[in-house]
């Protein structure tokens, strides 16, 4: 086994290996800022979502006064 | 280190082991467009890595691991893609191997055929095995090297490359067992 050595033969490098691997600190802007446009999408439906949970919230507590208003100051006792 | 002062330092790097990390994919993965591929992906991961290189072990060192841990990742990609029935190819190169140096043309066919077995044999082998054996034939590390490659000791890199080299012997002696008994049936 040892004299067929299989490992001998060189591979050829591919033609612009070089100019695609030193575009690495491109592709990792690129990724930073995908990444970082995909966390800012996903904070503002986050805050969106939690934003619309409040004004619901507020609509309720008005709903649940204006009819605690109307049931107390409409309402004629006998 | 900022990415600014970084990038002439990876260039540095790229035009230093571009080659060799190329070729060191090329025999673990066997095929051309995943060895391109993984070759970007630890560059990458070089880039990325390298603020935080702290020179406690050497940029040989540091650069082998990377691209150990990379290239076992790819494996255990491609042997998971095996497992659900997707065939992955070895690139006609591995069966050639042997071949190119043999004359005649019979010789070489059967030289090609046992290049193909070798390799077969040699992806059949635990992935820390084939990193390993696969360190130690492309660039002819040092036990200690390829011990700091893969984060291990050295008496697990001897274990490791003393049974990937007993199994693929094993795996030669079965195919020429295997061609002599076909060869004697022909002769008969």
């Amino acid at each position: 086994m040892e004299q067929e050595n299989f490992y001998a033969q060189q591979p050829t490098i591919p033609l612009g290996l070089r100019q695609q691997l030193l575009q690495a600190p491109q592709i990792v802007n690129k990724q930073k800022k995908e990444r970082s446009f995909w966390l800012l999408t996903a904070c503002f439906f986050l805050l969106l979502n939690f934003g619309l949970y409040i004004q619901f919230e507020k609509q309720q507590e008005k709903a649940i006064l204006a009819s605690y208003d109307y049931l107390t100051h409409s309402y004629q006792y006998p | 280190m900022n990415t600014n002062t970084s990038t002439p330092i990876f260039e540095e790097i790229v035009s230093a082991y571009d080659a060799k990390v190329y070729k060191l994919c090329w025999y673990l993965l066997k095929n051309r467009s995943d060895a391109q591929d993984c070759t970007q992906d630890i560059f990458i991961a070089i880039f990325q890595a390298l603020p935080n290189f702290k020179q406690e072990s050497s940029l040989n060192t540091w650069v082998y691991r990377i691209s150990t841990n990379k290239c076992y990742e790819y494996l255990r990609h491609k042997k998971r893609k095996k497992r659900f029935g997707i065939h992955v190819q070895i690139d006609q190169f591995f069966s050639q191997t042997i071949a190119s140096q043999q004359q005649n043309p019979e010789e070489s066919a059967l030289a090609a055929e046992k290049s193909l077995y070798f390799w077969k044999a040699v992806d059949t082998l635990p992935l820390q095995q084939h990193i390993a054996y696969t360190l130690s034939n492309v660039e002819d590390m040092s036990y200690q090297e390829i011990a700091a490659a893969l984060q291990t000791s050295v008496s697990a890199v001897e274990s490791l490359l003393f049974r990937a080299r007993r199994k693929l012997a094993e795996a030669l002696a079965a195919w020429d067992n295997k061609k002599t008994q076909v060869l004697n049936q022909k002769g008969n």
